[in-house]
């Protein structure tokens, strides 16, 4: 469970290539870096893979369904796009009510990863006032609610203090080592080679490199991810 | 299905607009059936479950709006869409909680209206009021137009995805364009076959000027059906932000 599969993955918005040819699989279990420069791909991708755009041509499955398909996918894939997509006048606890009630999820869990992201609290605030680390809790919050195999996570530590970032590091590691398989995108280099397993790389919406984190480092001769990353960017292909 | 529309139904009810508006609906109506009881002694309950209609149309409208154009305004559609991927589902949903509150708004105001009526014609005329099953097969009317103009409206928000242009372009049609366009075009026949006259006919005897009442709703339906449609293509082919 949690297998992600992306084949032959192309979306054009007019003349301008977004993501071109991208054929990728990962395991169940990892947690896997998504890294490319602004305007990589890489939200692009995100966003094929969770049935938010439609591809030019190519598929994106999680455990061999496009998410489209999924029956319900708040129990398969947890996902975590953007920070800003609870209404503002909507507390915490009825955002993910909300949510909770589409998927005929128990309102007890509601509260219990409300704890989990440190929003117990919160809960009955409303989201306009939260701050932008509180916005990315909830957002990871919501991720969480159906429990599921799979998380996408997009830029998870923006907005997050030193702590909210240690914290959000051990809370996905702990993910992960319950057999989840989680994908995470971020700019935050240093970080992220402190919770990744595997590092996948895109540029001008091509794959450059996927693989395990040390032994990209062997093979490229790199001591860190930035070493890498910018490595490969200069080189544009491994 | 049905905890899709449970959820779509909570997200109403957890909002201060959808009761700030019903609350809006109550004073508005009070009002009206005030000033119409005061105004004479031979007025019926059905005039004053008409009187509060079209106020309770455009509150209807106003609220199914938000409820749709607000999702992208907000960017609460990702997490919508997220959850049901089937973006068709997530419009008949939506189309259906509307509706309801559409029609609950313009039930509540008929009621709130016929009361202050009623209560003012007491007080102030002394006239005791003639029921008739007329007042029942009115705010039949007034409850199936609101759900109506509240679909339409829902259609429009999905097509336009913004709240303000969505509400001005439903209340500008309705209020200005309806009133200048047989004008304009030197064909005053064609007034009755749009879609605000088309809903008036459903509920007053406008004579020649308006469409007998079956054929305004029919006409009507359509108008809504048109708006919906397209709102619904469009919601489906378009990814969100």
């Amino acid at each position: 469970m949690g297998r992600i599969e992306l084949h032959r993955l192309t979306k054009h918005y007019g003349t301008v290539t977004a993501v071109e040819d991208l054929g990728v699989t990962l395991d169940s279990g990892t947690i896997t870096g998504f890294l490319g420069a602004n305007g990589a791909g890489k939200s692009t991708t995100l966003r094929m893979l969770l049935g938010l755009t439609r591809p030019t041509s190519g598929r994106a499955t999680i455990d061999g369904f496009e998410y489209a398909d999924l029956r319900s996918p708040a129990r398969v894939v947890g996902a975590m796009t953007d920070p800003d997509v609870f209404h503002p006048r909507r507390s915490a606890r009825d955002s993910l009510r909300v949510l909770a009630r589409v998927s005929r999820i128990h309102e007890r869990r509601v509260d219990e990863v409300l704890e989990l992201v440190g929003l117990g609290d919160a809960a009955p605030r409303r989201t306009g006032g939260f701050s932008m680390g509180m916005r990315q809790r909830l957002g990871l919050a919501s991720a969480l609610l159906g429990d599921p195999e799979t998380l996408i996570l997009d830029e998870p530590a923006n907005g997050l203090d030193p702590a909210g970032v240690l914290w959000l590091r051990r809370l996905v590691r702990g993910l992960a080592a319950e057999g989840r398989t989680v994908l995470v995108s971020s700019h935050l280099l240093a970080e992220l080679a402190q919770t990744v397993d595997d590092v996948m790389v895109i540029d001008r919406g091509r794959l450059i490199i996927h693989g395990s984190m040390t032994e990209l480092f062997d093979t490229t001769a790199s001591d860190s991810l930035e070493d890498l990353f910018f490595g490969l960017i200069q080189k544009g292909q491994p | 299905m049905k905890d899709l529309i449970a959820a779509e139904a909570l997200k109403l009810r957890t909002l201060l607009i959808s009761r700030v508006v019903l609350a809006v609906a109550v004073v508005i109506s009070a009002l009206g059936g005030f000033f119409l009881g005061d105004a004479g002694e031979d007025v019926t309950p059905t005039a004053a479950v008409v009187v509060s209609g079209q106020p309770m149309w455009f509150l209807a409208v106003i609220v199914a709006v938000l409820s749709v154009a607000g999702e992208f305004h907000h960017r609460t559609i990702r997490t919508t869409v997220l959850q049901t991927p089937q973006r068709s589902r997530v419009i008949v949903a939506k189309a259906i909680v509307v509706a309801v509150y559409g029609s609950l708004i313009a039930v509540v105001g008929s009621a709130v209206s016929v009361m202050a009526a009623v209560v003012t014609l007491r007080l102030k005329h002394d006239v005791q009021v003639d029921w008739s099953l007329d007042v029942v097969t009115t705010v039949l009317g007034v409850a199936a137009l609101g759900a109506a103009w509240a679909v339409l409206a829902a259609g429009a928000g999905a097509l336009l995805r913004s709240s303000t242009v969505a509400i001005v372009a439903v209340l500008v049609w309705r209020l200005v364009l309806e009133g200048i366009l047989p004008i304009v075009t030197r064909a005053p026949a064609i007034a009755k076959w749009l879609p605000g006259h088309a809903a008036d006919a459903v509920l007053y005897d406008g004579g020649p000027t308006l469409l007998q009442p079956w054929a305004g709703a029919l006409v009507f339906v359509a108008y809504t059906a048109i708006v919906v449609i397209a709102g619904s293509l469009a919601f489906v082919h378009r990814d969100p932000a």
